[in-house]
């Protein structure tokens, strides 16, 4: 696996570079683009395919890039990182589908993308990752349609692409195409293990409460008393964030929503507050008759995760040493942090690493699913490990 | 962690609430089982019905290891799986009466929980009580069509036979024959072919649907023998063929065309086979089933009630025709009278139907002539019936019919005859009838309000004449001394509104309207616990009648908002008198039943509020009943009409709950507060057809939806015990009250008490030795 990585301001040249430094290695079986969506992406992206035509591409916009190559490692925006997958042991296969409406929507979109499963060499090691417009709805969707096409035996991971925070547009790659609204599903079959860490680094706050009422990312009651007014007065919440709706986002920004899952939490982000309502707006769904924890963290639980999540991934290798680590990264994880924080964060990944390359982006949501049939998170941080 | 007690009612109710909301059993199995998979977070569920995987989630398309999935044994277990390694397994049984199905969820490395166990129990429960519900209310609905289609068929063959007992042409009704069975055998393709009288070897075609023109020039005069409708003809008897072209002797004609499959039956003239009646189909799946055969049987024996009939009558009509004739003439003006005007309009619809022609109708009536006649006496405004008589003859054309129908009404037959030429004519009649008629020395002047109707081409022609009547009618009501041209909103709006709405306005007005009071007991307790309030008309020719006999008419003549304005003022007014007297029966909710037409008025919450407010009544105290469809058919809106009475505080049940859509998860949508199931589940129970079943799984999930059930129709001591065992709410019937006038059921009420004091059927049905108890375990 190799790295590469451009703050070329020209999107064709800053295209080329990543994916000539990427492309140091031989026999390349496929091409990551994550990149900051302020460039011309039809020019970077076609600069990147004509490096190793003929190889697999798929790609996305973000709220910022990550990688760690060589002795270089590091985080921001307005940049491009293209990551090369290559040698003899791997077998990929890709696919995009249109989540439009009239397409079928998301589910639809999660089933027919992940088709590129059937493609793939039967080798020992599966994943599926997935690429997908993070402003386009319910991604829990997408993990139902590919779970209806994989099944159990595939893990899968990914995230949602990003536009700097701008929420107004992001972009999936395929090939030389550049498009809003798709899945881009990716099957990565491997004769070495590939292992999958997933945390977020939030506390639980309190006794767990029972989802009373919700209508999909609204939450309107938790053990039957109104959301808004349980998640202040439990938290604590500051005098301003009882009635001013920025103040009440920056403390939401450290106080998620914790889902009970068997395989500890998965979180959802507290994009708002409906003060007439009294009810909660999350980023994503939020089911009916569910448990549910409130969450706190600061910059010492959310590097502890990047640990934990790295450490995951590389145990599942055994003893194969690492050739690269992918990470999908929730931006709000490098809200709280801050842009020291992040360049902290970087520095542990390339620890872990160990040498090898990392690549990674700061997502609008990520996926993860090794236990179960969900598998869509906020906050959180998905890392996979390629032996 | 220790789930909550609370958990797992949560998650039952809403499994319940996505499951319910599936069209069909399939459907229902492959969400139940993503739901499955999703609440105890497993890998793999499944449902297995007989053995076979109906449908699961955690595997790849056509990857199912069906075999492993069907083979895991009930209860707690271990399995492994290929690729997915040692799994936790779960098999429950769904309880399916019918057949074994079960649902199996495998979870890789932690073992179920007790309370994981019973979480998927209680769904694989509600999910089987779902599908129960959904299959039983899928063949309630197949058996209704089918029953529809014994209906169509029947009105089409009366149809036939009245038409034939009418004497309509011959022609007619043999084509009648034909489009019947084509509509009704579903058949792309028909012929009637009968034995030519000149040359009896052979066989004319002498009606016909879907045959193309040059077709029926090549087989239209064939061999007896040929084909499947000659060999119906020379075997005497129903002869299938299932795949056309391989039939012994095809018509190479129908061949080419493609035809794939044709049914025919033999028809008789004076017992001996005259011909066949043949239907066909280009489909290559289509199969004749044993009720199409006997429909095409009918059919053919129509046919030859028609053939019989016609030969009949022609030698009756040469015995008779100076009789007939005289029979057919008008005295006074020499005109043809009404029934020759409908045979020679009758024989016009026929032959234009044939050249694709127009007939023309004018129903002509003279404005005022009964003050002629009353005025002027009966010779005189006879003289005047001439006088018209001949001045219709002079401005029509030679080829049109004039007649007279009585008194003063005229008629005129205008064949080949476009509406807008039809038009003129009608206009130059007018004009004929307005001109100045000079009698005993006084000019007279009169007008004529004429109707105009163009022949259908399926129409009879005393349909053409009683259209161009209604038109004429319109003129009439429009001022007089007009032409009207009927069209089909005439026809709706004439019909309904001449017959009903008159009287039906003076019923509104003048009082003729009261309100009949049941009252809704508990079903354990009998004691009132509610009292719908039901329209009657006191007719004062016909009596009480019954909501069903005026209601829809009132919804079609606009009267329906009055109507329902008043219902709901005097159901609270009485509501008010009973609590300003402290009955008992003004401790209780009055209900009242919307309309469509009623719950659509932007009026209504306003209408309830304020009439609440005047009678100082608390929301609480009124109930409104609307029925299925209502919400169906515009769901946003009467969502939004819902909620806004909602807001007054009003009780809001489902009335006829299980006749309509009857999908419980809509009701979601909607803040009612009860359930009331149709009477006909009710009065059906314990007939073995599936409606005690159907009644059970309602009121299962009606409660764990957190809503009342109200049983309707209850008439005997069995049903009450029923749905006292099946844990219904309410109920209400005959068996406890008819509906009654408020006096008479104040006086079964009296103070301080809530149950009647003259029901012998009064008896608490557990005391009846049924564990009333005993079947409310099922959700909750």
């Amino acid at each position: 696996m190799g790295v590469g990585r451009s703050d070329d301001n020209d999107a064709s040249t800053a295209g080329r570079n990543a994916a000539k430094a990427a492309l140091a290695g031989p026999d390349p079986r496929l091409l990551i683009v994550f990149c900051a969506d302020s460039y011309d992406l039809p020019a970077l992206v076609q600069a990147v395919a004509e490096a190793a035509p003929g190889v697999p591409l798929v790609g996305c916009s973000t709220a910022g890039e990550l990688s760690v190559s060589g002795n270089e490692a590091g985080a921001g925006d307005a940049t491009v990182v293209v990551t090369a997958l290559g040698g003899s042991g791997f077998s990929v296969a890709t696919r995009h589908a249109s989540a439009a409406a009239e397409d079928g929507g998301l589910r639809q979109a999660g089933f027919d993308a992940a088709g590129c499963m059937s493609d793939v060499e039967p080798l020992p090691h599966n994943v599926l990752m997935v690429l997908t417009d993070g402003l386009a709805g319910d991604q829990e969707e997408v993990v139902r349609g590919t779970y209806r096409a994989v099944g159990a035996t595939v893990p899968l991971v990914g995230g949602c692409a990003g536009d700097d925070l701008k929420m107004t547009a992001t972009y999936q790659f395929h090939g030389t195409e550049v498009m809003r609204n798709a899945v881009v599903a990716v099957a990565i079959a491997s004769d070495a293990p590939l292992g999958i860490g997933v945390r977020h680094g939030w506390r639980r706050v309190g006794d767990p409460m029972l989802v009373t009422n919700s209508d999909g990312n609204r939450l309107f009651t938790l053990d039957d008393q109104p959301a808004l007014d349980t998640y202040l007065r439990k938290l604590g919440a500051p005098a301003e964030a009882y009635t001013d709706p920025a103040a009440f986002t920056r403390f939401a920004l450290t106080h998620p929503l914790g889902l009970s899952r068997r395989s500890g939490e998965e979180v959802r982000f507290v994009a708002e507050a409906d003060f007439h309502e009294r009810s909660l707006v999350c980023i994503a769904n939020v089911a009916k008759g569910g448990l549910a924890w409130f969450m706190e963290g600061d910059e010492e639980s959310v590097l502890q995760a990047t640990d934990a999540a790295c450490s995951e991934a590389l145990i599942a290798l055994g003893d194969a040493p690492p050739l690269g680590l992918v990470a999908f990264d929730c931006i709000a994880r490098r809200g709280v942090v801050g842009d020291e924080g992040i360049q902290r964060e970087v520095d542990r990944l390339a620890d872990f690493a160990n040498g090898a390359p990392v690549a990674g982006f700061y997502t609008y949501g990520e996926f993860a699913r090794t236990r179960g049939t969900t598998g869509f998170h906020n906050q959180t941080l998905v890392v996979l490990a390629v032996a | 962690m220790e789930p909550r007690r609370d958990w797992l009612s949560h998650q039952l109710s809403e499994f319940l609430a996505a499951v319910s909301a599936y069209p069909d059993e399939l459907a229902a199995f492959e969400g139940g089982v993503e739901r499955i998979a999703e609440a105890v977070e497993a890998e793999v569920a499944a449902v297995v019905v007989d053995g076979w995987v109906a449908a699961s989630v955690g595997f790849r398309p056509g990857q199912v290891p069906e075999a492993q999935l069907a083979g895991v044994r009930m209860g707690m277990s271990t399995v492994s799986l290929p690729a997915l390694g040692h799994a936790s397994a779960l098999s429950v049984d769904m309880e399916d009466d019918e057949r074994n199905a079960r649902v199996v969820v495998l979870r890789v490395d932690a073992p179920f929980s007790h309370e994981e166990a019973v979480l998927i129990r209680g769904m694989a429960r509600v999910l089987a009580l779902t599908v129960r519900l959904l299959r039983l209310l899928h063949r309630e609905r197949t058996s209704r069509s089918q029953l529809q289609e014994r209906q169509d068929l029947l009105e089409r063959l009366f149809r036939i036979q009245r038409s034939i007992s009418h004497r309509a042409p011959i022609d007619v009704v043999l084509d009648a024959i034909t489009e019947g069975a084509s509509s009704l055998v579903d058949a792309e393709v028909v012929a009637l072919r009968l034995i030519d009288e000149t040359n009896p070897d052979y066989l004319g075609i002498v009606s016909s649907v879907g045959v193309e023109p040059d077709v029926l020039e090549a087989i239209g005069h064939t061999p007896v023998g040929d084909g499947v409708g000659g060999r119906a003809v020379s075997e005497a008897k129903l002869v299938i063929a299932h795949d056309y072209q391989f039939d012994p002797q095809p018509m190479l004609q129908f061949v080419d065309r493609g035809l794939h499959t044709a049914m025919a039956a033999p028809v008789y003239r004076d017992g001996k086979v005259a011909g066949s009646l043949l239907v066909g189909s280009y489909d290559p799946e289509r199969t004749y089933s044993e009720t199409e055969q006997e429909m095409l049987l009918a059919f053919a024996e129509h046919t030859s009630l028609a053939l019989n009939d016609a030969s009949a009558l022609e030698a009756i009509n040469q015995a008779f025709a100076d009789a007939v004739h005289r029979a057919n003439h008008d005295e006074l003006t020499g005109l043809p009278n009404r029934a020759l005007v409908l045979d020679r309009l009758g024989h016009a619809m026929a032959r234009v139907a044939r050249e694709d022609g127009h007939v023309c109708v004018l129903f002509v009536d003279l404005d005022r002539f009964k003050s002629i006649n009353d005025s002027l006496g009966h010779s005189v405004g006879d003289e005047v019936l001439v006088r018209v008589a001949e001045r219709l003859h002079m401005a029509v054309r030679p080829s049109d019919t004039v007649g007279r129908l009585s008194g003063d009404e005229f008629v005129v037959v205008c064949e080949d005859l476009a509406v807008a030429d039809a038009m003129r004519i009608a206009e130059r009649v007018a004009d004929a009838v307005s001109a100045p008629i000079q009698l005993y020395g006084r000019d007279l002047v009169l007008t004529a309000s004429v109707g105009l109707a163009s022949a259908h081409p399926t129409a009879k022609a005393e349909d053409v004449l009683r259209d161009a009547d209604v038109a004429m009618y319109r003129a009439k009501e429009r001022g007089r001394a007009r032409i009207e041209v009927f069209d089909e909103t005439i026809r709706a709006q004439m019909l309904a509104r001449i017959e009903m709405e008159q009287a039906l306005r003076r019923a509104i007005a003048g009082g003729e309207l009261r309100l009949h009071y049941q009252p809704v007991i508990d079903t354990e307790s009998a004691r009132l616990v509610a009292i719908e309030a039901l329209v009657r008309w006191e007719h004062p020719e016909f009596g009480l009648l019954a909501p069903d006999l005026f209601i829809p008419l009132a919804e079609e003549a606009g009267l329906i908002i009055p109507l329902g304005r008043w219902v709901i003022e005097e159901a609270c007014r009485q509501l008010a008198v009973w609590r300003a007297e402290c009955s008992p029966l003004g401790s209780v909710r009055v209900s009242v039943n919307l309309s469509a037409r009623q719950f659509g008025d932007a009026g209504l919450v306003e209408l309830v509020r304020s009439t609440l407010q005047a009678f100082r009544l608390p929301g609480s105290s009124i109930g409104f009943e609307v029925t299925e469809s209502v919400l169906m058919d515009e769901a946003e809106a009467a969502a939004e009409t819902l909620r806004r009475l909602k807001g007054l505080g009003v009780h809001l049940s489902i009335d006829d709950f299980g006749t309509g859509y009857s999908s419980l998860s809509y009701l979601q949508l909607f803040p009612v507060d009860c359930v009331k199931v149709d009477r006909s589940f009710v009065a059906r129970m314990g007939d073995g057809g599936g409606n005690d079943v159907i009644v059970s799984a309602v009121i299962s999930l009606a409660r764990a939806l957190g809503l009342d059930v109200v049983a309707e129709g209850v008439e005997t001591e069995a049903q009450w015990r029923a749905l006292s065992s099946l844990g219904c709410g309410s109920v209400q019937g005959f068996l406890f009250s008819r509906p009654k006038p408020p006096s008479e059921l104040a006086a079964d009420y009296s103070s301080g008490m809530t149950k009647p004091r003259c029901s012998s059927a009064m008896r608490n049905p557990s005391q009846s030795g049924v564990a009333a108890s005993a079947a409310r375990s099922s959700i909750s």
